[in-house]
């Protein structure tokens, strides 16, 4: 908070032009980026035979929550969604940490070996066994269906370690010296040290585990997909998209199913679904922003 | 990453997608009449007769001891809700109840892991992994065992020969499409769901004319076009050509289609002397994108016909703006559901039959009567009682279990037709086929749709083994423009428009033979596929004559500088196999 | 060497922490890395590694030989590289706006706003920037509005325009995501440099462009180093959904024609084979621009 100081300082007119340009672009972009997303809030309550018109843009034109009713009416969704909740908490919570504890680690001017220990982590970024040995993998260390899977795979973020130790390598050395000199060990210089001054970074990364966690069907489709009780929320939606998009393909037309009057369709699953995949993580960030404001860094460091 | 979700449904899409055909089915009365005739009786199990609201269903003698069975089906879907009564009360009848995994993603990916970690369910309904199945030794051979159930022998006994596999085994049981048996005839086909659509209104403003070529096609909406501007506001769009990613028939089939040969595959087949040939560079397509070529430069096909979406193109039709295009029924039909509830009966469609010069043939295939590509139930090892499952499949074939799953009650969810010779729905029950959902969770569709069933009408009474075989059933839903459109063309069924089907040899359809993963055949037809969904936008955008002839050149050598000779003699020795030379 | 043995010791607490993470990793990235085996086989998934044919290079040569591929492995370079680029800028460009903004409700707002394209599927964006593109969509409306061109341009049946096209999708959706790690940097800066440089009589842009930019120009790099390991494998479903048929020449990527000659014709061998293939290069590509950059004295990976 510390910056937020009002500096009483006479206000030039250069000033006043910049804050009124920069205000007004800031304006055109939140109407730019805010659209898509509108305009798929729009979608998912307009009716969905009234949708493939196509020309919705800012509101619905026929309203219905029909599409959010078919979304709800899936038996799976509450398990679906607690596993995503705990899931995600799991793997930020626990990425975080790792991604923070390697970082130090490799943050560590003195420590023998580093260069080595970083390229062995760095080289993993870029490769990729491929989806049948993974397969096997998993399979041999008995995770095919269990809740696990969701979590130890994607423990080891290499990105999130390498963002979190340049940030580190920011901190003046002074930090952590006179902390060792006072006999602090690694381990409590870490904890008690270096890990509060990081704390916007690893806001961000836990904002990418979070995401990255919540998003993740992919996992579910190969690994648990044969177990109802491990389903995901994403996976679920997934389900009913690809069954939205599936009806009327049958090459055959018993019942007369081929005539079926589409009560959902495509698009409007699609909007719905995103909708209701999207809002429950969309406010973990406003509750992480409080980590981006200026001066927590040091402020933490001088306090 | 994380959005590689969706293209992975459109990659899985794209490879069925190419392959739906119009598998028209046609009134003939094929296949002897065997005996086992009345199927029903064959195996009626002993049991119990139930107190239930079905009382003519007659329990298993196992039913008390309750089995799950899992399956895994290849087309994305949701498996119906616990609530549904048809299901629960099978399950009391039996007691095997299903644990349904539909497909999410990509299905090689999911059939890739599968086969190769051993993790299969019970049942598998993917004809795209029946030889890898096979090949790892995970399919249960069925060809001992089908001839013991009377049901189940009654109806594949006449086509076991082209259900053995090169080792001499069956191991799958068909569920799609209609082939010879002891029960069942094929029904006839109400509707052609393939090929030139034009709108009724057009065919009724020019006094319901019969045309045969694709000149006659585009005069007709050359004209209209003229006198209509605009249709209700929006401006006339004469001619749309889909082409959006999988979906991408709308330009490369119509030259196959315009041979009569019907919704072949990416090579034609000489249907006299089995010689095959490449119709992408033949005369037939040269005039046909020449034609379109003429068209773009007349202004009644837009260039930006070829760019559009999916969801533009259905957003343009359900305007009743757009005169005509080549598609596939079920592509459009969400699009033309709109116009009806809009009441627009004159700006739906209806397929015409179009032939190139010189050709013979048509639109709609007389079912060959014998199963194909591999596309029925395959039971794997990790199945614990196949018997006891076999039994079910074959109680549910019993002609009262199938009534119940795909007719319901009398009086509540079906009647008899006037004269007694058909069925049609009750008003309620025709409601809950419209829906998808309610479909699903109040009658036996998915059962019925996934298990081994009979297909078209039953020999021995005539009556309509579902309600999409019945014409009672699909006449009662004819709008009342739709009937006078008919009587216009003194028809029937808008089917009748093509003449009658085509009978097809018994290979048909090249798509539907499996080529070898990976195989060099497999390379080439991704290539010839590859440079023709390059050209033909820029044949039909060419400038003026000249540069389309040029173009042309440029795109036959391209097209003759991939390895076609592996392709062609891969198929070549397919249909040899096939047609047992 | 009694010396290097004694910091090991002091270090102990360091290993401590480090190998057990050494080992997770070896476990996940490179134990399965056997599985590379496949690239030199005609692996079948029904017989496994040990029962399928090998084919020594055969799927290396098939890459190689082939003409689309290289065309491929052009589109893919050209549009990773405008992507990283632009997106990089755009979104340091956002971070710096949205630092000078005062109001905090205001700011809070456009940066959560900023962020919400990258929770849509790129189906729903796509669709979006095709009916914007379309031949009566906004675009086209407003040029002819303002007499540009006469009649409506054919943005997505026209090769020149397809780059482009694509890498505006990807900043349209990843601008504000893109930002928040420049955001997060920002914040570490430490606020007594401000005060000196306001001290030197330094304006407004002088701060932006001898304080802040310098403060996160580490993160700038490093992230652009990592990035830049990914050009090969970047730009899949944008292409797969705007590239029609008629623009292949320039929007297949490489994992577009990997897709369409390996995996959707069963061939696993070919995609291990171009996985190989693009882990060499982005190795090639990461550690040469990081021992570049450690010569030019800019922070870096290690």
């Amino acid at each position: 908070m510390a910056v937020a100081v009002k500096r009483h300082r006479k206000l030039k007119p250069g000033d006043v032009i910049f804050r009124l340009v920069n205000g007004l672009i800031m304006l055109a972009t939140i109407v730019v980026m805010i659209y898509p997303f509108w305009n798929t809030i729009a979608i998912s309550f307009n009716d969905a035979q009234d949708t493939l018109r196509g020309g919705i843009t800012l509101f619905p034109r026929v309203f219905s929550t029909y599409s959010y009713e078919t979304v709800f009416k899936n038996d799976l969704m509450l398990t679906a969604a607690i596993n995503s909740v705990v899931r995600t908490l799991l793997s930020t919570v626990l990425g975080v940490a790792v991604s923070a504890l390697i970082a130090y680690v490799l943050s560590r001017r003195e420590l023998i070996g580093r260069r080595f220990i970083t390229a062995y982590f760095l080289v993993t970024m870029y490769i990729s066994a491929g989806l049948i040995p993974t397969y096997f993998l998993i399979k041999d260390l008995h995770l095919l269906n269990n809740f696990l899977v969701y979590v130890i795979p994607g423990l080891v973020s290499v990105f999130n370690v390498i963002v979190v130790k340049s940030f580190m390598q920011e901190l003046p050395d002074s930090l952590t010296e006179a902390a060792m000199v006072d006999g602090a060990g690694y381990f409590r210089c870490f904890w008690q040290i270096v890990l509060p001054c990081c704390k916007p970074v690893l806001a961000t990364v836990a904002l990418w585990c979070a995401v990255g966690a919540w998003n993740q069907w992919f996992d579910t489709f190969l690994y648990a997909s044969s177990k109802e009780s491990l389903t995901t929320l994403q996976y679920e939606m997934m389900k009913l998209l690809s069954s939205s998009m599936q009806t009327g393909r049958d090459e055959s037309s018993i019942f007369g199913s081929d005539q079926v009057t589409n009560t959902v369709t495509p698009a409007s699953i699609r909007a719905a679904v995103t909708i209701v995949a999207s809002v429950p993580i969309l406010v973990v960030y406003p509750f992480l922003q409080k980590y981006f404001v200026k001066g927590v860094t040091l402020g933490a460091v001088k306090g | 990453m994380k959005f590689k979700k969706l293209s992975a449904i459109l990659l899985a899409l794209s490879m069925l997608g190419s392959l739906a055909a119009c598998s028209g089915d046609t009134a003939s009365s094929t296949g002897s009449s065997a005996d086992g005739g009345d199927a029903s009786q064959a195996d009626a199990a002993e049991g119990a007769v139930t107190d239930g609201d079905y009382g003519g269903l007659v329990a298993l003698p196992d039913a008390g001891d309750p089995i799950t069975y899992s399956i895994f089906v290849r087309d994305p879907g949701t498996a119906a809700s616990d609530d549904n009564p048809v299901i629960q009360k099978i399950e009391e009848l039996t007691g095997v109840s299903f644990e349904y995994e539909y497909l999410v993603g990509d299905l090689d990916t999911k059939l890739g892991t599968m086969v190769a970690g051993g993790d299969y369910p019970d049942v598998v309904f993917s004809p795209e992994g029946v030889p890898q199945f096979i090949e790892s030794g995970a399919a249960i051979a069925l060809d001992d065992k089908i001839p013991q159930y009377g049901n189940l022998n009654a109806m594949y006994n006449q086509v076991m020969t082209y259900l053995t596999k090169e080792d001499g085994h069956v191991y799958t049981m068909p569920i799609y499409g209609y082939y010879f048996n002891d029960v069942t005839d094929e029904a006839p086909t109400f509707e052609c769901g393939y090929g030139f659509y034009i709108q009724k209104a057009v065919l009724e403003e020019a006094g319901y004319p019969e045309i045969s070529t694709v000149d006659e096609y585009f005069d007709l909406i050359e004209d209209y076009m003229e006198k209509h501007p605009d249709i209700d506001g929006v401006k006339t769009s004469g001619f749309e050509i889909l082409v959006d990613g999988w979906r991408n028939w709308a330009l490369l089939n119509p030259p196959q289609a315009l041979m009569g040969v019907g919704n072949e595959g990416n090579i034609t087949v000489d249907q006299e002397t089995l010689e095959t040939s490449f119709h992408q560079i033949s005369d037939t397509a040269h005039d046909y994108y020449l034609k379109l070529n003429e068209e773009y430069r007349k202004g009644v096909i837009t260039p930006e016909t070829l760019t559009q979406t999916y969801d533009q193109y259905i957003a343009k039709i359900t305007s009743g703006a757009v005169l005509g295009f080549f598609d596939q029924n079920w592509n459009f039909s969400n699009g033309e559901n709109v116009l009806k509830t809009d009441g627009k009966y004159e700006r739906t469609y209806v397929s015409v039959p179009l032939l190139a010069e010189g050709f013979e043939g048509g639109y709609i295939d007389k079912a060959t009567g014998l199963p194909t590509a591999d596309n029925g139930v395959m039971i794997t090892t990790n199945c614990e009682d196949v018997d006891r499952l076999l039994t079910y499949y074959d109680w549910l074939l019993q002609r009262e279990v199938q009534d119940y799953l795909s007719w319901g009650e009398e009086g509540v969810d079906w009647n008899y037709s006037e004269d007694g010779t058909d069925k049609v729905l009750t008003a309620e029950r025709r409601a809950i086929t419209l829906d998808t959902a309610r479909l699903r969770d109040e009658t036996g569709f998915q059962l019925f749709n996934y298990s081994p069933r009979w297909v078209g009408i039953y020999k021995d009474d005539g009556m309509p083994v579902e309600p999409g075989a019945s014409a009672a059933e699909y006449l009662a839903k004819q709008s009342e423009y739709d009937q006078s459109f008919l009587a216009g063309y003194d028809v029937e069924y808008p089917a009748e428009l093509h003449g009658g089907a085509i009978e097809r040899l018994d290979y048909y359809p090249v798509w539907a033979l499996t080529i070898e993963d990976g195989s060099p055949a497999a390379v080439s037809q991704q290539k010839m596929l590859d440079i023709e969904t390059r050209y033909y936008p820029r044949l039909i955008l060419a400038a003026d004559e000249a540069e389309f002839e040029s173009i042309w050149t440029e795109f036959v050598n391209e097209f003759n500088a991939v390895d076609l000779a592996s392709y062609q003699e891969e198929i070549d020795r397919q249909i040899a196999a096939k047609m047992g030379s | 060497m009694k010396d290097k043995l004694k910091r090991l010791a002091g270090q102990k607490v360091l290993y401590f922490m480090i190998v057990p993470c050494m080992i997770y990793t070896f476990i996940f990235s490179y134990y399965p890395l056997s599985g590379w085996i496949m690239a030199f086989q005609k692996y079948r998934p029904a017989k496994g590694y040990a029962g399928s044919e090998f084919v020594g290079f055969d799927q290396f040569i098939f890459l190689f030989t082939d003409s689309e591929f290289w065309k491929a492995m052009r589109n893919t370079l050209a549009m990773s590289l405008m992507n990283l680029f632009f997106g990089t800028v755009l979104a340091i460009i956002f971070a710096l706006l949205l630092n000078e903004l005062r109001m905090q409700g205001f700011k809070k707002f456009t940066q959560t706003a900023s962020y919400l394209p990258h929770f849509l599927s790129w189906i729903i964006v796509t669709s979006l920037v095709a009916d914007m593109l379309a031949s009566d969509g906004m675009v086209n409306q407003l040029l002819m509005g303002i007499g540009l061109t006469k009649s409506p341009i054919l943005f997505l049946g026209d090769e020149k325009y397809f780059w482009w096209v694509a890498t505006f999708a990807n900043v349209w959706k990843e601008t504000g995501w893109n930002s928040i790690i420049y955001i997060a940097a920002i914040t570490g800066i430490d606020p007594t440099m401000y005060e000196a440089a306001e001290l030197d009589g330094a304006g407004r842009f002088k701060k932006m462009w001898h304080v802040t930019i310098p403060g996160i120009k580490s993160t700038i790099v490093v992230l652009l180093i990592m990035n830049l390991g990914w050009v090969l494998n970047t730009s899949f479903e944008v292409p797969y959904l705007l590239g029609t048929g008629m623009l292949q020449d320039v929007s297949q990527t490489i994992d577009i024609f990997v897709l369409k000659y390996g995996m959707s014709i069963g061939n696993y061998s070919l995609a291990t084979a171009a996985g190989i293939f693009k882990s060499v290069i982005s190795l090639i590509l990461v550690f040469g621009t990081n021992a570049f950059a450690n010569r030019l004295g800019e922070s870096s990976l290690m």
